[in-house]
């Protein structure tokens, strides 16, 4: 009965330390959750959700190619020139531009090198960016909100839940190198 | 279809094809060495192996359950993101920009765009609006964006030993020039060959400003082109050939598709009238050359006679053509200077009869000389005015040029001797590695009280010419993809070169030096557009205003400025008295050529171009003694053995290579290796043969001794990996049998019973074709692949052990006799097979097939088992061996410092690949994702020919065809109904998607 037990408990630990090795590996490194500090206190809840700036003023980059991009540091002074001219937030925009050291922005959405990901053809394809990003407009601080990972990918273009156009037939459709190369 | 009546089908059953000359016959089988175990075994004498089965699993149970405790407790390493904090406003992270510029890599001056990203060149491809490139680009070219970034290149100025900032070289050189002028003394410059008008406007300044005189040497010339056309038709012009408006050529030694003037242009050319056409004729090629280089593997006859013997056939030749012209003057000349000798008698059978196939194609025929000798370009002249040929297969232009004199510097020597220059300014040459006189250069050099080095980086000249009553300063130039310039490139084109990148160190444009040193305070940029703007703007008729006119050509890279061709004053007959007869080689004559890879060597650094294999020879990083099987018979030596090469005094030592064709009394050597002072990829690989040309630049020697040395020094070739054993792998035919029947020499390859069930056909269905009768072997398309897909260097060791990782290789095949056989150059890469072998053995699936087609192979999955190597029937697949872009070790074995910049050439699209890990080609995937990411943004279908793959895209000769066989009036669905269409290894039922169209010759 006691080495029953020993047998038993030694098989459940075993076991429950593959399901977790394994949720964990499928977990790991995707940075589902992530949201770290920025040295700047920007809100995307305040820019996006309260002034309902359109997400494409700042990363404009996002309908033209790969990469979305952070906005260059001038663009924030279009505006920020007049409004809030006086936050000590603000300053640090105006710091960097004088000194010619560039804001330390940290990397929230990290794609890994191994993959090839378009912005451009998500958007013009008509998805929306929180589909991908979450509610955005609600963050008052930038948040992973989606797993960004192959199989979180490959959910959505199986589902094919945009209409591909006319002379394509599948929108992107499931070969490795689609993504892989 | 059994293999018996297969090979009774074929075109010429007695065809007997080889690869490697110390056995021609190989036995069947003999490709097992494919993966020898002897370089195998390295990585498995490890601990690891010796393992027992009850150890392995303890340690797998460990690595399982320390999973989540390590997870448990990672963190994301913390990434930045750095925006720019004053966007430019063309400049977008992750969309490319193209330049139009003009390649710097040599005089022939192809246009080129470069692609950029984020600033940085990483790809550079042929400018299709340029007239004669025609958006071509040599291996030579597409490697010079990875020299951009050569670690070797002087960093800052150095005046004495001390680095200096440019502010600095400038006070000092002022100073100096001024004290120079103030005591009426004179400055040399010394420069390499000119073709840009406004660089030689800033010379002729400077040199009336600064009393200088001007110097000009480069090791190989076309001054004897220019010189000859001086005497012939009075003007010292450089013509432009049309091959295209030839039937017939005839080149003595003139290696006009590799290294020769202007390969690029003359490749497309030459390609466009030997893709054969039932309808129409098909351009013979007859080369007269002793040794084997890729025009004359391509040639449809070779005429395989030793230098002095080919300068003679080309004088009793023009006797013959004048003779047929009825130019009685000229055939009295020849024959007094070429009639008398034994000689003569001997070639006169071989010149009667190219005379007479001359002569029936006249107006449409074409003779080239590759020599050196001003005298046999007389004779070529000669011959192409009694044959009708200018004015229709060669134009002159008036040339802008400053080519080298020979005459000229042998001046400069001597009155460096005799101290008549208080300074010299050497700008881009480097003759104390090239030219014969080195140590009086050398010598006068340091009676000089100031040498000036304007030099990319520290080469040979710029660095043994240094003593303490001396100062040597030097002023780093820009690399030609920092640069701005002009480019003179005949019939009345300008080229203009633009630069791509910020310059990455504390370099100047030379011109720009040159004009702070005499005071002038205008950037060169500025300079050249106001001299087009003043000079070029009024000869031009398209553009109404000078602004236009300059953003436009800017744009394009290249302008038309004037069309008037050179009106002349017709052939002068008396300039044949200053040919005479050389000297008759009596036993072993010698040749220095230049290779497709390496030219003449100041590339030398140039990982790519060292590792880039022969065309002819497969071998990469060395040069060697070429040697006929018969004359390495008789001396005892085998490929690799090291022979003593002795010209007078002077002797070589360097490993033999048996070459098949070459002519047996005749030894070749390649120049632009041996470097003393290079990086470390350039530096002691080979030996220097400039030591045996002569003042006059003439590559040729009449009596040398090659004898045995012992001893070996191994060759890292390619070439022994791949054999054809037996099979119909090439397939070829004659011009006038196809003429009859379009399929000649390709008997129909029925359909095979199959097991396998189709792949379901899916939007495209990507394919590529190969026209092994346009393909010349340049090996461009190498070099291209190299540079898009960030395929590694890997070294010579490794190219020993077989380990080279290009996706493409070239095979050549030589067929018939070994004394002169036919030469075939078949470019493999992967064939993505429909019924993919490779795809089967994969036991993690990281090869599958996808549904346009592609065989992919998926990195992130792939664990390095190697089956897929080995089940593949065309050996394209390449082992990632290191992790070498990153490994330190390899990076030390081949580049200069750790901190080399190189891997700022890689393509952000394409991952680089680690350890471990099987590649191949993708067919430029990314290439085709993009241009459907593009069709798909605007909302349209993809054109055909929309997608150019990197291969294609630098094909000078456009014989590479790719496109999409769901589309039935594709290029690619059209060459598969070509009657030349076949595929390779067709009985084992692989169904490649890679097919060719078979070799057409224009024999009899």
């Amino acid at each position: 009965m006691k080495r029953n037990l020993l047998i038993i408990s030694i098989v459940g630990g075993v076991a429950v330390l593959l399901g977790v090795g394994v949720a964990e590996m499928r977990r790991m490194g995707s940075g589902h959750g992530y949201e770290p500090d920025q040295p700047i206190n920007f809100s995307h809840k305040v820019h996006a959700g309260e002034n309902k700036i359109s997400c494409r003023y700042c990363h404009f980059a996002a309908e033209r190619g790969r990469h979305a991009g952070i906005p260059p540091t001038e663009l924030c002074l279009n505006c920020h020139s007049l409004v809030k001219a006086g936050s000590p937030e603000i300053q640090k925009i105006r710091d960097a531009l004088s000194s010619g050291k560039p804001i330390e922005w940290v990397k929230v959405h990290e794609f890994p090198d191994f993959a090839y990901f378009n912005h451009a053809q998500h958007v013009t394809a008509g998805v929306q960016c929180q589909q991908c990003h979450g509610p955005v407009e609600r963050m008052t601080r930038m948040r992973q909100q989606e797993p960004l990972t192959m199989g979180w990918c490959l959910d959505c273009h199986r589902q094919n839940k945009i209409a591909p156009p006319n002379h394509v037939k599948t929108a992107a459709g499931g070969d490795c190198t689609k993504c892989h190369y | 279809m059994g293999r018996d009546e297969k090979h009774e089908m074929t075109d010429n059953p007695e065809r007997n094809y080889w690869q490697d000359i110390d056995n021609p016959k190989s036995p069947p089988g003999s490709a097992s060495d494919e993966f020898p175990q002897e370089h195998a075994s390295e990585f498995f004498d490890s601990s690891l192996v010796n393992k027992s089965r009850r150890d392995f699993l303890g340690i797998l149970g460990f690595a399982f359950g320390a999973v989540p405790l390590v997870s448990s407790c990672h963190r994301m390493p913390v990434k930045k993101a750095l925006a720019y904090l004053n966007k430019e406003e063309r400049v977008t992270p992750g969309i490319a920009n193209w330049y139009a510029t003009t390649c710097g890599g040599c005089s022939a001056s192809c246009g080129l765009l470069v692609k950029t990203r984020e600033g940085r060149p990483i790809k550079i491809e042929g400018n299709p609006e340029n007239p004669f490139s025609r958006g071509g680009v040599c291996a030579v070219g597409q490697a010079m964006v990875l020299g951009l970034y050569d670690s070797y290149r002087y960093l800052k100025p150095q005046v004495g030993i001390s680095d200096v900032s440019l502010e600095e070289v400038d006070r000092e050189v002022i100073k100096r020039l001024t004290e120079i002028r103030s005591s009426r003394g004179r400055v040399a410059l010394v420069t390499g060959e000119i073709r840009s008008p406004t660089t030689l406007k800033v010379i002729g300044e400077f040199i009336s400003r600064a009393k200088a005189d001007h110097f000009i040497y480069e090791p190989v010339s076309l001054f004897p082109i220019a010189r000859a056309h001086l005497q012939t038709h009075g003007q010292a012009a450089l013509p432009r050939y049309h091959l295209d408006q030839a039937d017939l050529v005839v080149s003595f030694s003139a290696d006009f598709l590799g290294t020769w003037y202007s390969p690029i242009e003359f490749s497309k050319q030459y390609a466009s009238r030997r893709a054969p056409d039932p309808e129409t004729s098909m351009l013979r090629h007859i080369q007269v050359e002793g040794s084997m280089s890729l025009t004359a593997s391509n040639a449809d006859v070779r005429i395989s006679v030793t230098p002095s013997r080919e300068a003679w056939l080309l004088g009793v030749l023009a006797r013959h053509v004048a003779e047929m012209a009825g130019a009685n003057a000229g055939a009295s000349l020849l024959k007094a200077t070429f009639g008398k000798e034994l000689a003569a008698e001997e070639l006169d059978k071989t010149a009667q009869d190219i005379a007479r196939e001359l002569w029936a194609a006249k107006g449409r025929a074409l003779v080239l000389s590759g020599s050196q000798d001003p005298g046999q370009q007389i004779l070529v002249n000669a011959i192409n005015h009694w044959l009708g040929a200018y004015g229709k297969t060669i134009q002159l232009s008036a040339s802008r040029a400053a080519l080298s004199d020979p005459d000229r510097f042998e001046l400069l020597l001597s009155d460096l001797g005799r101290e008549k220059y208080q300074a010299v300014i050497l700008w881009g040459t480097n003759p104390v590695y090239s030219h014969p006189g080195f140590p009086r250069l050398v010598e006068g050099l340091k009676k000089a009280a100031t040498v000036i080095h304007l030099a990319e980086a520290p080469n040979e000249t710029s660095t043994f010419t240094s003593t303490s009553t001396m100062t040597k300063i030097v002023c780093p130039t820009h690399h030609f993809l920092e640069s701005w310039n002009d480019h003179d490139l005949g019939e009345g084109w300008l080229g203009i070169t633009q630069p791509v990148i910020q310059p990455l160190r504390q370099t100047r444009m030379a011109q720009e030096s040159l004009m702070k040193w005499m005071g002038m305070s205008i950037s060169y940029p500025d300079y050249l557009e106001a001299n087009w703007k003043k000079n070029f703007f009024h000869v031009q008729k398209k553009h109404a205003s000078p602004q236009s006119f300059w953003t436009t050509s800017l744009h394009d890279g290249i302008a038309k400025v004037s069309g008037e061709p050179l009106s002349l004053s017709g052939f002068r007959a008396d300039s044949l008295r200053g040919v005479s007869a050389p000297e008759l080689g009596k036993a072993m004559e010698l040749r220095i050529y230049q290779k497709v890879s390496l030219r003449d060597g100041r590339f030398a650094n140039n990982p790519w171009l060292q590792e880039l294999p022969d065309p002819i020879t497969k071998v990469t990083w060395d040069n060697y003694a070429q040697l006929s099987p018969k004359a390495s018979k008789s001396l005892g030596v085998k490929t690799g053995d090291l022979v003593r090469i002795t010209k007078g005094s002077i002797p070589l030592v360097l490993p033999a290579l048996i070459q098949p064709g070459q002519n047996d009394n005749l030894v070749s050597i390649a120049m632009g290796y041996g470097h003393l002072i290079s990086g470390k990829t350039g530096k002691n690989v080979g030996q220097n043969a400039f030591i045996f040309i002569d003042a006059r630049g003439v590559l040729d020697s009449t009596s040398v001794t090659v004898v045995k040395e012992g001893g070996r020094q191994e060759l890292s070739t390619t070439q022994m990996h791949h054999r054809m054993e037996g099979r119909d792998i090439v397939r070829e035919t004659t011009f006038a049998r196809f003429k009859n029947n379009p399929s000649a020499g390709n008997p129909v390859q029925e359909k095979n019973p199959t097991m396998w069930s189709e792949h379901p056909k899916d939007q495209h269905s990507w394919a590529m074709t190969i026209d092994l009768s346009r393909c010349n072997g340049c090996s461009a398309c190498l070099v291209s692949c190299q540079a898009e897909n960030n395929v590694p260097v890997v070294g010579k060791d490794e190219v020993f052990r077989q380990r080279e990782m290009h996706w493409i290789r070239i095979d050549r095949y030589y067929e018939g006799d070994e004394s002169n056989p036919r030469v075939v150059h078949q470019p493999m890469t992967c064939h993505h097979c429909e019924n993919a072998p490779c795809e089967t053995v994969c036991p993690v699936l990281a090869t599958v097939h996808s549904s346009d087609g592609i065989n992919q192979q998926v990195y992130n999955r792939c664990v390095g088992t190697r089956y897929c190597a080995n089940n593949c029937p065309y050996k394209v697949r390449r082992f990632n061996w290191f992790d070498y872009p990153h490994e330190d070790n390899w990076k030390k074995a081949i580049y200069s410092d750790d901190n080399d910049w190189r891997n700022m050439a890689l393509n952000p699209d394409v991952v680089v690949r680690s350890r471990g890990v099987m590649e191949k080609c993708s067919l430029c995937i990314h290439r085709i994702q993009d241009a459907k990411l593009r069709a798909k943004k605007e909302g349209r279908p993809l054109a055909d020919g929309e997608i150019r793959l990197a291969c294609q895209q630098s094909c000078p000769t456009d014989a590479i065809i790719f496109g999409d066989l769901n589309d039935p009036a594709s290029r690619v669905s059209l060459s598969l109904k070509d009657p030349r269409h076949y595929r390779v290894l067709h009985e084992i039922n692989v169904e490649p998607r890679l097919r060719y169209l078979t070799k057409v010759r224009n024999q009899t």
